[in-house]
């Protein structure tokens, strides 16, 4: 790992300039960021340059400009990494110790991997499955980004009348997102090299205005109303294309690919939405809300494009109405709060249009296919899924009752809140029977789910002085989400994963949405009816007679194991593993000495949740993993082999060891068994991924004495140390339990298939103020 | 003080500014930029031939060409399914094909489309690709959604095979009828059709040797079929330049789909040449041992392995065999051995002079090594002949008769049964039982 890794390091410089007078008001920053990664050479690397300018202008006594405008480009190149042939940690973990991936070249300047040492020809390659040299891939620069971006708006607040406020902004929000991914000649992935090159450009212009009116009745009384209207458009285009089979090994540009294919998909969806709110400040303790939005939809069918939404809320601040407004005594501050919204959410766009298809492709699953228009034919189909004009907002409603409550003058701070959220006509692609439509699926509203959960936040001041003040902080948060419906379905499979054999993420009824279903090996309490190795010749056995004749008598869900000591397969897929966390803690503690130097720390800690070590399977098939490492000694189910994942064992193999010679560790773990991770089930590899991790230390100093001033031409300085990420305590047994192969696009969390930990760095700033 | 006539006169101003009812529809918000909304009955056309390609072509021949013990299978799962193992999954996709994208879907458009401009040829040519689809799709699945198929109904009833085959009938007379007008609207796909190039006489021909086939596949259980499949075998096609084909190219995705399945998708070794049949050619001296297979018997020749092979579906050997054996079955021996002399020509081998049930067996082995590779027709012949009366690759099992149905289609209509159940089983519950003898007095071994 010591030749992969290496610390990277981020130079991070900025310059504000601020300023203005009575009437106007400008801020202005520059910003550069240079970032080299923490893989070695020169390919992992980010650069971000961005420029910040804003004003505001006073006109006449009522009226304020403003504006504002930014703008970044973000550079990086990248190494391939997870689930990947031609990643990083694929080919560097699957090496066997005796292989040397250095040099990473043949003297004729092919890749040298530990299958193929000495290739003959790039077309050599075509033959068979490998993995890249990890040196071979970091030293590919075909994977690069470049990102501008452009936001700004252009605000005005007018108050034509002491009680009237009407505001304007209107915005624009551009990026063009320009992509390189390529694979060199004799690339794992396609050994006859590809270069896909895509550009992304999306402009979103929103317009919002809204007119306030505050009017009040003494003291006690005051109320405001507020109506407004909001137009969005967001307009999206990618347009890539994907070059097959390298001619010259560089450059890896789509000019120097034999065929290539062109793909575009646009779409344009907009929002037009009304809403109209009143508050109500009563006596200084009431503070009741209520709201109405009227949004329309582009994506919908014209039958659904509008659809009204009201929520409301109220607060009481009970201590004011028992001790007045001053924050002292035990109870320094009490309010109950509770509240009640509803949101409606647009499905994928162009989901209730039907349309033909030009790349529908015939085959089967091994691969073979055949497109629609052939030796220059134009050819049509049908698309797949069924277009559903009829479709309805997703409607989320959620209900929140909290207390803010302080205490000892305030020196304690607590927040508890309580909320309830239930989504109900969850778009979801359904199944729909071919015979009868013509097509495979249909965007139906027939999902729902709830989450229930709470929060709650503690924050003190146990000593505030002139020369030191502290202050802790705890957050608690507890999510319990629930699938209550799939529309008649049981599963619904989310595709995120190494397939349903292995782990693969779901929705399954009456769990949380995204946990993981896979198979596992059989177990007593189940009624299972199976065939068992080494057992009446192949008849179907029922497990739970068998489990029950153990000398001992067993446990409900207690591993079966065969005459031979080992389990057995059980080919149903069931939830195997659920992702989130029983709860999430979070702790600050912030010291302040002399008001010139600041020492901070936040320890995070998330409890309870199952992740799948996908790669501590496959590294048990290569033969790479430490566990492997057995030359001599036997493992037996239940007393001294996988009993944390397996205490319980019952059945005729209880005490039998089933893993004595060398020849029965590989036979059990390598492709022809079922204890690793290729062919065994996913369940063996799923392990408790809860942790604590020291998120955060930081110190820093403030210097604002006149020798600043004298020595630099800046009023104050300040200069902070920081460590992230600096030490994690996990059972986990992977590189780090807070990964996630589906990264942060998907719903699924909770598999870690040769993914990149998270890094630990050092932070060393200064900031210089005038 | 609210000044309550104010607030409402602002809160009117401000919607009457802003409304614009227009904001959420038009061009690229409630049109897809991306897919086509129009198609010509021609672009339907050219994407059913090749759905019919891939469904005559792809997995479920080479799975029907292994139970037919013409291919065999050398690894993994292709090793299972020569032997008898498979699931649900077998079908690969190919029951929604029938349907989805491609299938009866796009195929009753074309024809809505050919309809509404009179377009009597293409009309006939689609007809005859819908023949085909529903044809083949109840040789594979038996009992099928036909005549309540793209009626959007909860829960379709399924059509008995026997009337899936009665409905191909009719499909395939309108069709003949259509194609043979004369309407100045009549205008065939020409630069659309890689097979024909538009040749309505050749369709005509494909046409009736179609009828001939699927007439052969009620023969089992309705004797009269013979005599219908001779009448239509007379006018099918009549020459090697008619024979229905899938017109690859070298392009990607445009190829072959053995050479696909060997080459491209890396699964060199699944499909390799039985035993049974090498041998069965080696005892014939057949020239048709070099063209099918390499040397060796290792894999298919490197003709047949090319990425434009121009893989043929329906043939004039075909016709001129069932022409053969339909001429037999209705009494007429002397016209039976000329067609089967006929055919022999084709091929460079020497005419044959035999009589009685040896004539018959021979043109069923004739016919055998003629369907190699023709979709599902080796397969096909042997449930309704058992000849060659090979052994099963499992002891005291039979070959499988049918594939199941897709999954999908089972949990969206209650009335199809699980998997291996009712008529969701091996067989069709049309095909007779399975003690058949082979014509010889020889009981089936496989079949």
């Amino acid at each position: 790992m010591g030749e992969l890794f290496q610390t990277g390091y981020t130079a991070d410089n900025n310059v504000q300039i601020s300023g203005g007078s009575d009437r106007t008001n400008f801020f202005s920053s520059v910003g550069l960021t240079n970032q080299v990664g923490i893989i070695k050479g020169p390919n992992s690397k980010y650069n971000r340059a961005s420029f910040r300018l804003k004003g505001t202008q006073e006109v006449g006594s009522k009226i304020t400009l403003g504006g504002n405008f930014s703008y970044v480009d973000a550079r990086g190149a990248f190494v391939q990494h997870g689930n990947d042939v031609s990643g990083l940690l694929i080919g560097a973990l699957r090496t066997p110790p005796a292989f040397n991936n250095q040099p990473y070249l043949t003297d004729r300047g092919l890749q040298r991997v530990y299958r193929f040492p000495n290739p003959t020809s790039v077309e050599a390659f075509n033959c068979c499955a490998y993995y890249d040299n990890p040196f071979f891939a970091m030293a590919s620069n075909g994977n690069r980004s470049e990102v501008g971006r452009a936001i700004s708006n252009f605000n005005v607040d007018w108050r034509p009348l002491a009680w009237l406020s009407v505001k304007e902004t209107l915005g624009g929000d551009y990026y063009n997102d320009s992509r390189l991914q390529a694979l060199p000649l004799t690339s794992a992935n396609n050994p006859a090299g590809s270069v896909i090159r895509a550009d992304q450009t999306n402009l979103v212009i929103d317009h919002n205005l809204i007119a306030s009116a505050t009017g009040n009745r003494g003291e006690n009384l005051n109320a405001t109303f507020t109506v407004g209207q909001n137009l969005n458009s967001r307009r999206y285009r990618q347009l890539s294309s994907q070059g097959e089979g390298l001619i010259g090994p560089v450059p890896l540009a789509i000019e120097n690919t034999i065929n290539q294919t062109g793909l575009e998909f646009k779409s344009l969806r907009h929002i037009e939405s009304y809403f109209g709110q009143g508050e109500l400040n009563l006596y200084n303790q009431f503070y009741l809300t209520a709201g109405l939005r009227n949004d329309g939809f582009s994506t919908f069918g014209a039958s659904q494009r509008r659809h009204t939404f009201k929520k409301a809320s109220a607060a009481w601040t009970f201590t004011n109405l028992l001790k007045g407004e001053d924050q002292t005594g035990l109870l320094s501050f009490g309010k109950l709060r509770a509240a009640f919204g509803e949101t409606g959410r647009e499905p994928d766009v162009y989901a209730a249009l039907n349309a033909l298809s030009t790349i529908v492709q015939f085959g089967s699953g091994y691969g073979d296919a055949l497109r629609t228009s052939i030796g220059g034919v134009p050819g049509v189909t049908s698309s797949l899924r069924l277009g559903n004009p009829a479709l309805r907002p997703e409607l989320q409603r959620e209900t929140e009752i909290g207390a803010d409550l302080g205490f000892f003058n305030q020196k304690i701070d607590l927040s508890v809140v309580g909320y309830n959220k239930k989504s109900t006509d969850v778009i979801l692609p359904i199944t729909v029977n071919s015979a009868a439509t013509g097509f495979t699926s249909a965007f139906k509203n027939t999902g729902s789910l709830t989450n229930r959960g709470l929060e709650i936040s503690l924050n003190a001041r146990p000593y505030t002085g002139q020369n030191l003040a502290w202050e802790l902080g705890a957050q608690y948060g507890r999510n319990r989400g629930k699938v209550t419906s799939l529309g008649g379905a049981q599963i619904f499979d989310l595709l995120e994963g190494f397939g349903a054999n292995e782990a693969e993420g779901a929705d399954v009824i009456g769990y949380a949405p995204g946990v993981i279903i896979g198979t596992g090996f059989v177990r007593c309490g189940r009624g299972t009816q199976i065939a068992v190795p080494g057992l009446g010749a192949g008849a179907v056995q029922d497990i739970d007679a068998l489990c029950a004749a153990t000398p001992g008598g067993y446990k409900r869900n207690a591993l079966f194991l065969g005459p031979n000591g080992l389990p057995v397969a059980d080919p149903e897929i069931r939830v195997i593993g659920d992702p989130h966390p029983k709860y999430t803690v979070s702790y600050t503690s912030s010291l302040k000495i002399m008001n010139r130097l600041t020492l901070s720390g936040l320890l995070d800690v998330k409890k309870g949740g199952t992740q799948y070590d996908g790669t501590r399977g496959a590294l048990y098939v290569f033969g790479t993993h430490k566990d492997t490492d057995r030359r001599s000694g036997t493992g037996t189910y239940g007393v001294d082999y996988d009993t944390k994942t397996y205490p319980d064992v019952a059945g005729p193999g209880k005490g039998v060891t089933g893993l004595s010679t060398p020849r029965d560790w590989e036979n059990w773990l390598s492709i022809v068994g079922t204890g690793g991770g290729f062919t065994g089930p996913g369940e063996q590899f799923m392990e408790d991924a809860g942790w604590v991790k020291l998120r955060e230390l930081s110190l820093t100093f403030s210097l604002d004495q006149p020798f600043i001033k004298s020595l630099t031409g800046f009023s104050s300085a300040d200069i902070r140390i920081a460590g992230r990420n600096l030490k994690t305590w996990t059972n986990y047994r992977g590189f780090d339990p807070e990964v996630n192969n589906a990264g942060s696009e998907y719903l699924t969390q909770g598999l870690d298939w040769f993914a990149n930990p998270q890094s630990r760095s050092f932070v060393l700033s200064f900031s210089l103020n005038r | 003080m609210i000044k309550l006539r104010n607030l409402l006169l602002a809160a009117v101003g401000l919607t009457a500014a802003g409304c614009k009812s227009d904001f959420l529809t038009g061009g690229d918000l409630n049109t897809d930029p991306n897919r086509p909304s129009e198609a010509t009955a021609n672009q339907l056309f050219a994407a059913s031939e090749g759905a019919i390609w891939a469904l005559l072509g792809s997995d479920p021949a080479r799975v029907t060409g292994m139970w037919a013990r013409e291919f065999a299978g050398g690894q993994n799962q292709y090793q299972s399914i020569y032997n008898y193992l498979y699931d649900e999954g077998i079908q690969s996709g190919f029951n929604i094909g029938l349907y989805a994208a491609g299938g009866l879907v796009d195929i009753v458009r074309a024809e809505t489309i050919a309809k509404a401009e009179n377009n009597f040829a293409l009309l006939g040519i689609v007809q005859v690709q819908e023949a085909i689809t529903m044809g083949t799709g109840a040789d594979l699945f038996g009992d099928l959604v036909y005549s309540h198929a793209l009626s959007n109904e909860e829960n379709p009833p399924l059509d008995n095979q026997l009337a899936v085959y009665d409905s191909v009938q009719k499909v395939l007379t309108a069709a003949i009828a259509n194609m043979a007008s004369t309407a100045a609207t009549s205008s065939p796909p020409a630069g659309s059709d890689l097979v024909y190039g538009g040749d309505t006489g050749l369709w005509i021909a494909l046409a009736h040797t179609l009828k001939a086939r699927f007439y052969l596949h009620t023969a089992e259980v309705r004797p009269g079929a013979y005599a219908q499949a001779l009448a239509e075998a007379q006018l099918g096609i009549s020459s090697d330049g008619g024979n229905y084909f899938g017109a690859f190219t070298t392009s990607a995705a445009e190829t072959n789909f053995y050479y696909q399945f060997e080459v491209t998708a890396g699964r060199a070794g699944y499909l390799i040449p039985d035993a049974q049949f090498v041998a069965l050619l080696e005892s014939r001296n057949d020239p048709r041992r070099a063209q099918y297979f390499n040397g060796g018997a290792t894999r298919l020749s490197d003709a047949r392995l090319a990425p434009n092979f121009p893989q043929p579906f329906v043939t004039y050997d075909e016709n001129t065999l069932i022409w053969a054996e339909a001429a037999y079955r209705t009494g007429n021996q002397a016209t039976a051995l000329t067609k089967l002399n006929e055919e022999r020509a084709n091929h460079g081998l020497a005419p044959e002079v035999l009589a009685g049930q040896q004539l018959l067996n021979e043109i069923l082995i004739e016919k055998y090594i003629a369907d190699f590779q023709l979709g599902h027709e080796a397969w096909n012949d042997y449930k309704r002949t058992c000849t060659p009366n090979f052994a099963p690759t499992q002891a005291g099992q039979k070959m499988p008769g049918r594939m199941y149905y897709d999954p999908n289609e089972r949990f969206t209509n209650t009335n199809i049964p699980p998997a291996g159940q009712g008529f969701n089983g091996s067989r069709n519950p049309n095909d007779p039982a399975n003690a058949v003898s082979d014509g010889t007095g020889q009981a089936c071994l496989a079949g």
